[in-house]
């Protein structure tokens, strides 16, 4: 009697369970292996020949790939570091007791709700070469106006990157994603119990010392939480470069000008949907993938050892 | 004295960085009310000479926003519904029920948050193409009708119900499926509130997925339409900014209702777009 209610409720549980493991099981897990599948195969439109590991091969000695991974490592180090400065800067400010903290909160929250096609469009908009705003404030210090997103000279040195556009879609992302860093690190900060701060600062400790040495560390989980995600998130970036940078424009499918910023991301959904070598793409997409886990399993390492917990 | 300037300065910080994170919607506002002739105005004027608030009818009318914003509508809640629906049930099951192996489901459900989108996009075009979804509402929904996310959190909500409210329940005759659905889910309302928020707001700001997997004006969600606004508009930039304008408002006026629970969301889940 009792075992057949367990039964029961063991078989109910699956049930319960069912929707939610099919949907992520088909679309989330499922086409994690068949990447794979398809990466050993030529396959344009329709699927063709096995070709064993000879997309891979491939790959390797794409000058058009390699660049595009040295491109996403450059937007990483561009964006996360940088997002993460100002937003643990903003996050110390709004921690103040000052007026209308809420307000400014909200206000650098904004960007992180709204449509990335959308602000991407207004900033293609700003650093228009023509008639953009940036170049007009560029114009009133005496600077000669800069070409901006269509910009394939390099912002330090003309062959290096990264290209002025690629500095330019950098420069849009930290301000789309800093409110988020902010709100996170905000959060960080509430956390911290009261208790250890007054303790420090009976212990005369005060200023950029209390930073340094009690505030920074007990916010360590959440640094290393936003490390994480946002290097992740950049790693596999493509909305705001994709629009910013050309994607679907006469000048090309994705990532211009000269492929300037053709991150991976838009790598993979070049040789994808503007080129329907999708065997090839898979290939792409799954190294990507590897390079991803590999980049998130060496931040714990690196990391996590570092992190304070308060008990 | 020293205070006070200190304060000064912070108050200085913060506005300054305000003004540059609110710079953009406010050129987008102040173009898309210029004329063609002063939007092409070089330098630019910071504010219209001339408001034209005639530009809005001019765009909405160049483009099929309606059905734009009408599939990306059906979109969002539909991947709300669904998702509720999915979470709830399997949230419950993972907090609440015996279930053998819960512990095992739960931990591969976390883990399978390491693959990164980009890696089942080129798959998931191929199912839909198969599964004959390609060019149809339910590809727009129905892959994105479950999160981990979605579960983790609202296991959290279920774990921290009180389990006397459930053992008085079950004398009573209470099943899973009813407790769920008159105790369970009622009282987890706030959690429940966050989800269909992100879940609604990351909906209608999708573009990658519905841009490959739908190929006729009438299913085209929002983000999409902009897109092919861009190069239908080409020069009249002041269209193009009354057209960003429409597509982010529903968001921006959702946003503003809702903003205390949905940056404390953000802050809970983490969740990064």
């Amino acid at each position: 009697m009792r075992r057949a209610g367990r039964r029961r409720e063991a078989v109910e549980g699956y049930l319960f369970l069912a929707p939610a493991l099919l949907i992520i099981g088909a679309f989330h897990v499922w086409p994690a292996i068949y990447v794979l599948y398809m990466s050993l195969f030529r396959w344009d439109i329709l699927q063709g020949a096995f070709l064993g590991l000879r997309n891979y091969e491939r790959l390797i000695e794409d000058p058009g790939f390699l660049r595009s991974l040295l491109l996403t490592a450059v937007y990483v180090v561009g964006t996360v570091p940088v997002e993460m400065a100002i937003g643990l800067a903003l996050a110390l400010l709004l921690h103040q007791r000052l007026r209308l903290r809420g307000l400014f909160r909200l206000l650098y929250f904004i960007p992180y709700v709204t449509s990335q096609v959308a602000v991407a469009l207004v900033w293609s908009w700003v650093f228009n070469p023509t008639y953009g705003v940036a170049n007009g404030l560029l114009g009133a210090v005496g600077v000669p106006a800069q070409r901006w997103l269509l910009e394939p000279n390099g912002l330090f040195s003309p062959d290096a990157p990264p290209s002025l556009a690629l500095a330019a879609i950098t420069l849009v992302s930290v301000w789309y994603y800093l409110g988020f860093h902010t709100v996170v690190f905000l959060s960080g900060l509430t956390a911290i119990p009261n208790e250890l701060l007054e303790a420090a600062r009976i212990d005369g400790a005060a200023g950029f010392r209390l930073f340094r040495h009690i505030t920074f560390p007990l916010l360590s989980p959440t640094t290393f939480f936003l490390l994480l995600v946002a290097t992740i998130g950049a790693m596999t970036s493509f909305n705001l470069i994709y629009v910013m940078g050309g994607g679907g424009q006469a000048f090309g499918c994705a990532g211009n000008p000269l492929g300037t910023t053709q991150v991976a991301a838009l790598f993979v959904f070049d040789r994808f949907w503007c080129q329907t070598q999708l065997g090839y793409a898979s290939a792409a997409a799954f190294v990507l993938g590897l390079i991803v886990l590999a980049v998130s399993a060496l931040n714990g390492r690196l990391f996590s050892r570092r992190v304070v917990y308060a008990a | 004295m020293r205070r006070r300037v200190g304060r000064l300065v912070l108050y200085a910080a913060m506005l300054g960085a305000g003004v540059v994170m609110a710079f953009p919607f406010f050129w987008m506002l102040s173009t898309s009310l210029k004329s063609q002739a002063e939007a092409t105005t070089f330098p630019p004027h910071i504010v219209p000479d001339v408001w034209l608030v005639s530009n809005y009818a001019l765009a909405w009318a160049a483009a099929p926003f309606g059905r734009y914003f009408l599939n990306s509508a059906i979109m969002a809640l539909g991947q709300v519904a669904l998702g509720l629906l999915t979470a709830s049930l399997a949230a419950y099951a993972l907090a609440r029920m015996r279930v053998p192996g819960r512990n095992l489901i739960f931990g591969a459900l976390l883990a399978t948050l390491v693959i990164p989108p980009e890696v089942t996009l080129i798959p998931n075009y191929i199912s839909m193409q198969r599964l004959g979804w390609y060019n149809t509402y339910i590809a727009l929904i129905v892959p994105f009708g479950a999160s981990v996310f979605n579960v983790f959190l609202l296991r959290q909500a279920f774990l921290q119900l009180p389990f006397e409210l459930y053992e008085a329940a079950v004398l009573e005759g209470c099943g899973h499926l009813r407790f769920l659905w008159r105790f369970a889910v009622p009282l987890s309302r706030p959690t429940l509130a966050i989800i269909a928020l992100l879940t609604a707001i990351r909906a209608w700001n999708d573009f990658q997925w519905p841009l490959i997997v739908t190929d006729s004006m009438s299913l085209r969600p929002i983000q999409v339409g902009l897109t092919i606004f861009r190069s239908d508009v080409s020069t009249n930039f002041q269209l193009l900014m009354a057209g960003s304008v429409l597509a982010v408002a529903p968001v921006l006026v959702l946003f503003l209702f809702t903003q205390r629970q949905f940056i404390q969301g953000i802050a809970r889940s983490g969740i990064r777009g």
